[in-house]
């Protein structure tokens, strides 16, 4: 099985990090003002859920002038798309045993 | 035909189906036939909500002797004939505690797509190895779906 950090899984624990994840991986890099745009949690919290994340290895942060831009970095996910492989597998098998099931049996 | 979405917490599957939603939703509610096609040992479960069973498997090891492996079911919602929602993995080490949706609709051509989510994968208190804090469980998951 692939081996996914503890902090990897500490870091995404949380659904308002994981919110912030999808929407870098929807939208691409963004700031902390776009970010934090239309959440009734205030810029600081946010700012806090995003040092989780980069401390996990799960964002990377770049200073362009005096904004901060947030960036996914793909190979945690890469791990976690791996962890989960293994059970989309074998939901793949039980469909097919539930196709057949109905198929000998309708 | 058939699809698969991996969201970052939770594994998606549609399977279309040739028949009617009725017998789709027996298939995938009914112990016995769960039995039959999803756990390859046997399946008890009480399938209305707050009712728990048991899923069982017995594995063919290498050196010709089986394993014994089975998981705690809760249910938590019935919906009947669109929607099963049931949490496994409970006081089982080997595997995280996840939610399972089944969400069926009717097809206008008499078959049924069946839609399956698994999420919970990522939630801490759902994981692998974690054997307490299940009490309340329940509650957490209904507020975790939506």
């Amino acid at each position: 099985m692939a081996c996914v950090r503890s902090t990897v899984f500490d870091a995404l624990a949380d659904p308002v990090r994981r919110d912030l994840l999808e929407h870098l991986r929807e939208h691409g890099p963004a700031s902390l003002g776009e970010l934090s745009a239309g959440r009734t949690i205030t810029r600081q919290a946010v700012t806090k859920h995003l040092d989780v994340l980069a401390r996990a290895g799960l964002i990377r942060v770049t200073r362009v002038g005096r904004q901060r831009i947030h960036q996914i970095e793909p190979a945690p996910l890469k791990q976690l798309a791996e962890f989960l492989a293994p059970y989309a597998a074998a939901w793949d098998d039980r469909l097919a045993r539930l196709t057949t099931h109905l198929e000998e049996n309708p | 035909m058939n699809g698969t979405h991996t969201a970052l917490d939770a594994i998606e599957k549609t399977v279309e189906l040739d028949h009617p939603i009725e017998r789709v939703w027996r298939a995938v509610t009914d112990p016995d036939e769960l039995a039959a096609w999803f756990p390859n040992t046997s399946a008890v479960l009480d399938v209305r909500p707050g009712g728990e069973g048991v899923f069982a498997w017995d594995f063919a090891q290498d050196d010709g002797s089986t394993e014994h492996h089975e998981t705690v079911v809760r249910v938590h919602e019935v919906v009947e004939p669109t929607r099963f929602v049931w949490s496994w993995g409970h006081g089982d080490l080997e595997r995280p505690v996840t939610a399972v949706e089944f969400l069926l609709t009717a097809r206008t051509d008499g078959g049924t797509t069946l839609l399956v989510r698994e999420s919970g994968f990522l939630d801490a208190e759902h994981r692998s190895g974690n054997v307490q804090g299940w009490d309340g469980e329940t509650a957490e998951l209904v507020a975790y779906l939506g």
